[in-house]
């Protein structure tokens, strides 16, 4: 009697395939996650950036300008995210990856002012953009206002929050 | 002849696979919720502080010549070292080169060692008295002193 280990024909043929849908499948899982890993740090970044606003505790430059320019950001605010939204706009060929916009749909009924409104809004989105770089260890590869921010097949964009 | 030797299914396969990338994206999303609640905290904690000593220099205002308010500064917040400044503006507290600002009532305010002082620097762990005092003009005046 044959002790060696011995494999069918057949059980090659049903790993070979079982391997091939496992590669396939992970190959879009990994892309779907990384879209997914990006919505949940650009959550994350718009609820700090949101924080930020709220507590009017901000970097010394800002506060400074603030102080002369625009009073009200100086007190506290009630600022809430209601939602974000992603646009797929398609391959870019400039930096070669697919571009994302992300909006963000916030709510701040005690500030009123259109200018106020944009400093609240421009703080969301570059803590959204900063928690993505952060998020994919991208910080390197881009500005110092993480315009775009990039993950590894993905670049992402941010449009100016609305306002609800 | 019956196969009593370990085997793992196609389908076990699999679905171990999608259990761990799921759980390395959880695990990545609850690392930065977490260092959210973190500068969350510190920011918060940082309002609050300002707020209160903003409160107490605007309860010895309103309580009349004479009336002191003891406060205790905490030694750090999150761990950073912080300062607060005051002057007849408002109450600034600067952390980790941040800036926030409460207001308050009085206009006028200095410290004990220099009365013709408009700016108070309350230092973290230090515990302060704030005084109201009446000037020769009838005014009042706020002093906060380092017991």
């Amino acid at each position: 009697m044959d002790v060696k280990g011995v494999i069918s024909i057949e059980y090659i043929i049903l790993i070979g395939f079982t391997m091939g849908i496992i590669i396939m499948g992970a190959s879009y899982i990994g892309k779907s996650n990384e879209l997914n890993i990006a919505m949940s740090a650009a959550r994350n970044g718009a609820i700090e950036g949101a924080n930020v606003n709220s507590f009017a505790i901000y970097p010394e430059s800002a506060f400074d300008d603030y102080m002369v320019r625009k009073p009200r950001l100086i007190s506290q605010s009630s600022i809430k995210i209601i939602k974000i939204d992603y646009l797929d706009q398609g391959f870019n060929p400039t930096y070669k990856k697919r571009k994302i916009q992300l909006k963000i749909y916030a709510s701040a009924p005690s500030v009123k002012g259109t200018g106020d409104r944009n400093s609240l809004g421009d703080r969301i989105n570059f803590y959204v953009r900063k928690s993505i770089c952060e998020a994919f260890g991208t910080q390197n590869q881009t500005n110092k206002l993480f315009n775009p921010a990039f993950s590894d097949n993905l670049l992402f964009t941010t449009a100016d929050v609305q306002w609800v | 002849m019956m196969d009593n030797g370990g085997a793992l299914s196609v389908d076990f396969i699999f679905t171990t696979l999608i259990i761990l990338i799921v759980i390395g994206s959880i695990l990545t999303v609850v690392a930065e919720r977490m260092a959210i609640v973190g500068e969350t905290e510190e920011l918060g904690t940082a309002r609050m502080l300002a707020e209160n000593v903003a409160e107490a220099i605007n309860k010895a205002y309103s309580g009349g010549d004479g009336h002191v308010i003891s406060i205790a500064l905490p030694p750090n917040i999150n761990e950073k070292i912080y300062q607060i400044r005051v002057d007849p503006s408002g109450v600034f507290i600067e952390i980790d080169g941040n800036i926030g600002k409460a207001y308050i009532v009085p206009k006028r305010i200095s410290n004990a060692l220099n009365p013709t002082s408009t700016e108070v620097i309350m230092l973290a762990g230090k515990n302060y008295n704030i005084y109201n005092v009446k000037d020769t003009d009838g005014s009042n005046r706020i002093v906060i002193t380092q017991i």
